[in-house]
Order: structure tokens, then sequence, then C-alpha cells
């Protein structure tokens, strides 16, 4: 058995993010207007695991806060089982925090110094369920076993830990209250390969025993691999490609997917990829170009492309890309190397 | 066999601390050869990162070289003048590191710290040196290079600070270039860019390239030959390709399993642990207190680094004794 | 650098040299806070007390220190006066303080308007010389110690609610205070709990040099009678009485109630460092 993560047919199970048309505009002074999300729509079923992976400005880390409101979209619904946390009062988000939560990128930064490993694992108990203190206490003890943290633990400091045992502990206060849903924040990518490995293993152990859904933000594509079911590509906030992580992982269809996965390092010494590199510099957010955002550095852009604003539009079942040319009927005429399946055979894949 | 390049020999740095003396780079033996790509991969706290700094003497006070001989074609490093040092620094051998962006001088434009990093080791004009940095630029594949060379460290992106960063590297067209954690934090294919520009300089200039990271995709897509470190110790050191097809070490075969992932979860080598006590170090060899082969004698007797294989070195006990049964 | 090396307590030069230092600063404490309440129990005369024929005396068996020029028994009033000082140093710096720390901590969270106001207002109080803002305000109140007080308390303000509204600042961008909001925190509860803990550490060690900096603001006002009136025995009006004797040779009166003040304000400064060393979490090991 390998580690991927088994996938499931979306079809069967109810949804329980549902966003649509989610937008997150950031508006500075003289008609400068940065927008980081735009009208992104997607659903995450109860049991899979998301990724959403993207470079700087793709705008995936403010979707993910956005989705569980820990910042507020600009416009559009963001659906949690059933309800619209856009417009919960604060009385209904109280009631359903306790159902979804977050584990962060930098562990040391994401616990408070001054407080014991306890105290951090306490607080969503104290705050969001009704349990005593000796349920507390108890509770604490699952939680460090569940992250396989020994019970000395308990009494460390953030500073006393490791960056391994630093995260383990955030994983740990995100499962607290027994939450369906987990937003992990490139939760590994300030960890040494080794460890880095180490958490991704349990992230999916956890998964499978507590019947978690995952939304699993990061540029590591690697690790989007051993954790993802499905994946959804963020280029300068939109989604260009979406669909399951194999899939869109060994053989991408949208140019910039393309070049994303041709530059992942395969695990093994003798294959050598020939890279697909991209032309020119990432545009700025704040001017992001007209029609097709990618049309200023993707290798069959037509100037159509500049004109018209692309949807995600079905190539095959479960898997979408934001393209007209290549939903479109039209043959294409790849430079070298793009065409074909992309990540050659190396490991990478299944 | 050709000399070296760079030599390092029986290299010790220690740290003073409130418990005792922290040896924090332990006897490091370590050749890297002309024009050879060459990584060293370690967790943090291994020690690489200090290696590189005492290859170069400047280990940070307190912390100071305690033992051990640095030579840089030949020539005894260490034990050179301060003028020759900062020459062979600024000239034969440049650095790298992680955060780009702040090892540039906030206060000049890039294009002048490159010029003045040119005429600090040639006699030219300001004009003649600025206009190097513009083609220096150039060579690192900066898109506009005469307009990027009037901007400030701030004004770049990441991808784009390192590659200035870089330029300012091999302006003066070193022997050896250093580079510590160079694409940790930036994006995917900005790293696949930044890695293939170093790759290309050693092919084109015959530079050699030292690259320090715990990433093992790195080593092994870029590298010829490389060296594992843990506990301020060389644990394995061979070529690349040896390396991950055979490692011997156990803690390099968890690293390569772990990061192939061909073997299930459970089969795989657990390699993971605490950091090892740099101060208070237990005899023996330093990683059996993590190891899932230890035998007795692993505890007791530290092992050599000893060559299992062509110049293929292993420093364990037990992948001695396989190789010794392997042969008989 | 080795992260083993970060977690490992100070070298040992450097935190020999702290650990003396730290020994010195609590240690002068020690002895003025001694001296403050314990002093009086041996002080040989009434500090108030003038008696004309044993005046300008040297330092001798019957007055330790000597006498002033009405006669006041040195000894018995720079032990007096260390008693008020201390308070006026305590009391004004404390109250600074607590009016501070919220104040500080909601300028550094809030993002409002009202917010740049406060800090402008900060800005207004700290732009006056120090001294003239003093002696403008006691000379509408009139001198005494509440006076003292006030206006100390009302001068240290601005320093502490720029230092904890710093530090609010950037903790306010950390992750945790994020962690904490997503794990049900309302905004009275983060501020409250997890960064006003976080963010008087650097304050407290600045209020303890803060101390100090009140003592030689109380002697000066003293000393150009502003402050505390003689014959109530403070520092400053001590060493103001002795000024002029200075050029006719009896040092005494003005050196010994100086000494007093400099070992007090010593101590203060020295002892600040260390108190935010121990305060400091990661000092604390396994």
């Amino acid at each position: 058995m390998t580690e991927e993560a088994p996938v499931r047919q979306a079809h069967e199970l109810p949804p329980l993010v549902s966003a649509v048309e989610v937008r997150k505009a950031y508006q500075f002074r003289a008609r400068q207007r940065l927008v980081a999300v735009d009208k992104v729509s997607l659903t995450i079923a109860k049991g899979e695991s998301l990724g959403v992976v993207g470079e700087s400005g793709s705008g995936k880390t403010t979707l993910a806060r956005c989705l569980i409101r820990l910042i507020e979209a600009t416009s559009g619904q963001i659906l949690f089982d059933g309800t619209d946390l856009a417009h919960a009062s604060s009385a209904q988000l109280r009631r359903l925090r306790r159902r979804f939560q977050i584990v962060f990128q930098d562990p040391y930064d994401s616990l408070n110094p001054r407080w014991k490993a306890s105290q951090t694992l306490e607080e969503p108990l104290k705050l969001l369920t009704g349990m005593s203190p000796t349920e507390r206490r108890q509770r604490v003890g699952e939680l460090l076993s569940l992250v396989r943290l020994d019970d000395r633990f308990r009494d460390r400091y953030p500073h006393q830990l490791s960056g391994g045992q630093q995260q383990r502990v955030g994983i740990a206060r995100a499962l607290a209250t027994n939450p369906d849903l987990v937003v992990l924040d490139e939760p590994t990518s300030a960890l040494d390969a080794l460890v880095r490995i180490e958490i991704l293993d349990l992230l999916n152990a956890l998964r499978e025993r507590l019947n978690l859904t995952y939304l699993y933000i990061s540029h590591d594509i690697e690790s989007v691999r051993r954790v993802c079911t499905r994946i959804a590509v963020m280029y300068l906030g939109q989604v260009v490609e979406s669909g399951p992580a194999a899939t869109v992982i060994s053989n991408p269809v949208h140019p910039y997917t393309r070049a994303l996965m041709s530059a992942v390092l395969g695990a093994r010494t003798e294959v050598r990829r020939s890279r697909r590199r991209l032309e020119g510099e990432l545009p700025s957010p704040l001017n992001p170009p007209s029609g097709c955002r990618f049309h200023t550095r993707c290798p069959i852009a037509v100037p159509a492309c500049s004109q018209t604003e692309q949807r995600l539009t079905e190539v095959e079942p479960g898997h979408l890309v934001a393209c007209a040319r290549i939903t479109g009927a039209e043959e294409i005429d790849w430079p070298d190397g793009w065409d074909g399946d992309g990540v050659s055979g190396d490991g990478a894949g299944a | 066999m050709t000399q070296p390049l760079l030599a390092l020999e029986h290299l010790e740095v220690r740290f003073p601390t409130s418990r005792g003396e922290s040896t924090v780079v332990d006897r490091v033996d370590l050749t890297i050869g002309r024009g050879e790509f060459f990584g060293l991969i370690g967790e943090t706290g291994a020690g690489k990162s200090m290696t590189a700094w005492a290859a170069m003497g400047l280990v940070p006070p307190p912390g100071h070289i305690s033992d051990g001989v640095v030579r840089f074609e030949g020539r005894d490093l260490l034990r050179a003048r301060e003028d020759e040092q900062r020459r062979l620094r600024g000239q034969e051998m440049a650095v790298i590191v992680q955060n780009a962006k702040a090892a540039l001088n906030p206060m000049l434009s890039i294009g002048k710290q490159i010029a003045n990093a040119y005429r600090a080791h040639h006699d030219v004009t300001k004009r003649e040196a600025y206009e190097c940095a513009v083609d220096a630029l150039g060579s690192v594949r900066m898109p506009d290079p005469p307009a990027k060379a009037e901007e400030y460290p701030h004004q770049l992106s990441g991808g784009m600070a390192q590659r200035a960063l870089i330029a300012l590297a091999m302006v003066n067209r070193p022997k050896l270039l250093i580079a510590d954690e160079p694409t940790t934090g930036l994006d995917v294919t900005i790293q696949a860019e930044i890695l293939d520009l170093m790759s290309e300089r050693v092919a084109s200039q015959g530079s050699s390239v030292w690259i320090i990271t715990h990433d093992l995709a790195i080593v092994a897509n870029y590298t010829e030959r490389a060296a594992v470190m843990f506990a301020g110790q060389i644990i394995e050191n061979g070529p690349t390709s040896d390396l991950f097809a055979d490692p011997r070490h156990p803690y390099t075969r968890g690293l390569v399993e772990a990061l192939q992932n061909e073997r299930a979860r459970g089969e795989r080598l657990k390699v993971g642990g605490a950091p090892p006590d740099l101060v208070d170090r237990p005899s023996g060899c330093q990683f059996a207190y993590r190891c899932p082969i230890a035998e007795p004698q692993c505890h007791v007797t530290m092992p050599e680094l000893s060559e299992l294989a062509q110049r293929h070195y292993v420093r364990c006990l037990v992948a001695e004794r396989l190789a010794r049964e392997q042969t008989a | 650098m080795s992260a083993n090396i970060l977690l490992e307590a100070p070298l040992p030069p450097q935190a020999v040299k702290r650990r003396v230092v730290a020994y010195l600063g609590f240690g002068l404490l020690l002895v003025v806070v001694v001296l403050a309440f314990l002093g009086p129990l041996f002080a040989t005369h009434d500090p108030t007390q003038a008696n004309a024929l044993e005046a300008l005396q040297p330092p001798g068996a019957r007055h330790w220190l000597g006498t002033n020029s009405y006669g006041g028994d040195i000894f018995s009033r720079v032990v007096s006066a260390a008693r008020l000082d201390l308070f006026i140093g305590f009391a004004s710096v404390a109250s600074a303080f607590v009016i501070a720390a919220p104040l500080g901590t909601a300028v550094g969270y809030s993002r409002a308007w009202w917010a740049s106001v406060t800090m402008r207002a900060m800005d207004f109080i700290q732009s006056f010389p120090v001294f003239i803002l003093a002696m403008a305000i006691v000379s509408v109140r009139g001198p005494g110690t509440f006076n003292v007080i006030l206006v100390i308390a009302l001068l240290n303000v601005p320093i502490f609610v720029r230092l904890i509204r710093a530090e609010v600042l950037s903790l306010r961008e950390r992750a945790f205070v994020d962690a904490a909001r997503a794990v049900g925190n309302s905004g009275f509860r983060l501020v409250t709990r997890h960064i006003m803990p976080n963010a008087l550490g650097p304050s407290i060690a600045q209020a303890s040099a803060n101390i100090g900096w009140a003592l030689l603001l109380t002697a000066g006002l003293s000393f150009v009678g502003a402050g505390i009136r003689p014959p109530t025995p403070e520092w400053g009006t001590m060493i103001a009485e002795g000024a002029q004797n200075m050029i006719t040779g009896e040092w005494w009166i003005s050196l010994f109630p100086g000494l007093a003040l400099g070992t007090a304000v010593l101590g203060f400064a020295l002892a600040g460092d260390a108190l935010r060393a121990l305060l400091d979490v990661r000092a604390r090991t396994v």
C-alpha cells in the first residue's frame, strides 16, 4: 500500500463546504485595488482532502481564511454544512466554530510563548465546549497521544519544543473540539524534510481515524500529493484547474499547471525532466492582465486570450480547466516539451 | 587524483555555552572537486551551515575553530594573512544565503552593490564596473537588467533578490559558490529557475557549487556528490546516485526511503527523533540513541568514516559489518 | 546557526556579567529599601527638629553624618527621606503604568481614528521639556507630595504607552493571535489574555529605570523649591540646603543625600535589566 490518500467519488458525498463566487478585494488609497480572490467557487465534500496550490500572489491563503471566516470575504457565499458563514450572526458563528479549525504555517509563531502546551490545548475546550476541568484535562491527554506526543509535553513551553513538536501541538489544538473540517495553511513548510514527512504521515492517519475533511493549502506539490485526494490550482486569485490530485499532478492540462508540475523535483537521481519554463514575471496583483490572467506568460496564448475571462470547464468527469483553447475543439500547437504527460514517471506519480 | 578545490581536514568548531562547550562541527573531513556540484544534507542543527562558515574562516564569535585545516587549492586558508583571506573570500569563494533580501545592502541599488563588489577586486572605473554589474544581472536571467540594476533590494521579489545575490556572488567569477539553503521559502517554479541557474554556472564557468540543504530532492536532482551530516559529523559521503540507490547509513536510508515513498510506512526505517545533545555527547555512535538498527557495540565504540564502496564513505559499525559479510 | 545554540542558556562571559550586574542592582536596592523601612527606627534624632546649637557639625559621634545649617541631623534626615522618595518613585511610576497598560494596549490593537489622536496627545505631553512642564503644573497646583506624584505620573504615561503600543503592534500580527481568534476568543479575551501579558514585559524593565528617573526628577523639583517643601526631609531639598555650604567647606550636608540618591537611581537602573531577564519565559528550562 502506498501513502496515497484513497480517492472517493465526489458525487457520493454531500459537500461540507461550498464556496460560491467568493471574492476578496483590498482597497488601498488612490484607486488601488488588490483582488486577492476573484470569484472563486469550489466545494469540499465530507471526508475528502482538497489541496489548494499556488505560488505567491495566488490568493490561496486568503481564500482559506475567508472560508472559515477568519477574514471577511468582500462578496460571495460561503456555505458550511448549509449555513452561510458570510452572513451568519456571531452567535451562529460561535456555535459553528468548534466544527472547523485551522493549523498554521509557522509552528512557533502560532503558539502563545507564555503558555504551556496544556493551556494552549485547553483553551478551545474552555471556550467552545462545556467540558468540566477534569474532562478537559483528560482530553488534553487524549490529544497529545493522538499526535504522538508523550504526556510530559503537557507542561512544556513552545521554546522547549522542536519545530515538529510545536506543530504537533498546533494540530492537537485544531483537533481539540472534534471538528469536521481542518484547514491546514502550509503546515510543513517551516519544517525539515524528515519532520515534514512524519507530520504528513500523521495528518493522513488522523484523517482516516477521525474521519476529517481537510483543506490543505500549500505551494509544495509533493506534500499535496501525499495528503490530498483532490487539488485546485490557483493563479492570481483564480482557480485554473481542479480535479483528482493524482491526475492533475501527473497529467496537468492547463499550461500553468504544466509548468508548475514540471518544476517539482522528483525523488530519483536518474531521471531528468525537461522543465517547462514560464516567460516573464508574475504580474502584480494590483494590476492583473485582462482576460485570461495567465496570458502574458502562456506558451499557447493568442490575442483572443487577453479579451475573454476564462471559466472552469469540465474536460473529463471531476476534472475542470479554465482555458477556452484547451476545452474548445481546436488543435493546439504545443511548444516542445509542453505536450504529452507532464512530470515523467520518477516515483512522483502513483 | 587531482588536487581538490576545497579540502576540510578534521575541522572542528566549538561554542561555549552555560553547560559547557558545544561541539557544533566534529572533526569533519570533506573535499569538493573542481567544477563539482556538491550537496551537504542535514537536519536543522546538524552543523552544516557552520561547516561552510568555518570553511571560509568566518565562524561568529564566541564560536571558534578549535581544530582542523581548511585548504583552498592546497593553500592553508585559516593560517593565511588577513588580506589574503579576504581576497580568497571575495574572489575565489562566494556565498549566497537563504534570505536574499536581508543579505543585500538595503541602502544601495543592486547595480551599485554588484559594481562595488567587482571594483573591490578589479582595477576599473565606476562606469565599467556598473556595466559589468548589468551584465552580471543579465547572466542570471534577470528581466530587463538595466532597469533592475537601479532598483533597491526591497523592491525586488524573493526570487529576484536571490538572482541578484547570485549575480553579486558570481561577478568576480569565484571558483566556489557556497549556497546555504538558497531556495527555502521560494516558489516551486522560482526554485527550479535558481537551481538550474546554479547548475548551468557549474557547467559553463567551471565553478564548483556547494549547496547546503535539508531538502533531499534538491540534492537528488542537482548534485554529483553529497554528504550527510548528523550531530556535527559526516556520516555518509559519496556519489549522489550511490547515496540514493544504495544508502548504507541507517539515517540516510531513513531519509531516502521517506522521500521516495516506495516502502509502506510500516516497513520504513524510523529515523526521526529529538535533536542530539552537542554538549554532553554520548559515547560511541552519535546516532545510536535514535537508530532503529543499533547494536550494543554502537553505544560504545565511535565508528570512523570508512570506504565501503567506490568513493562511498560511511560512518556506521553495522554498515561496515554488513559490507564485510557481503564480500565474504 | 544551530537551533540548539539558540536554545541554550546565555554564554558564560555574558551570563556572568549579567549576573554580577543583577546582583549589584538588587543589592543596592536592598540597601536603599532597608534604609527606607528600618532606617527611621535607628534614627538618632527627630528628622524635622532644628537645633541651632548643633548647627553645621561635621560627621562625628553624636551626629553620624553631621548636621545642617539649622542643626538637623543629616543621618536621620537621609534615612527618613528615603521613605518619602521611594514612595513617590513607586507611586508615580505605578500609577502611570496602571493607566498606560490598558491605554497602550488599546491604542496598539485598534486601527480606529482615536488611536492616532491619543498618540498625538502623547506626543504633545512629551514635546515639553520635562522640567518646564513639571514646574508649570506645580505652579498651578502648588507644591507637595501628591502633586509631585501627579506630575511624574503624567510624564511617564506617554513613555509606557509608546513602549506597550510598539509591542502590541508587532504582537497583533503574530499567528498565535489568529489562532486564538480561531478557537473562539472574543476581542476582549484576545487582548487581555494573549496580547497584554506578552506586551508588558519590556515595559516592566523600563519601569524600574523610570523609578530611578522619578527620584531624580523629584529631587530636581525639590531642589528648586517646586517639589517637596522643607523641613520635610527629601533628598533633593537636602542637597539644595547644602548647596551653598559646599563653598564654605561643609561638604557633608549635600554629599550624603546625594550619595543616597545616586545609589538608589543606580540600583533601579541595574535591577531593571535583571528584572526583564527574569520575566522572560524563555529563561525557564526543562
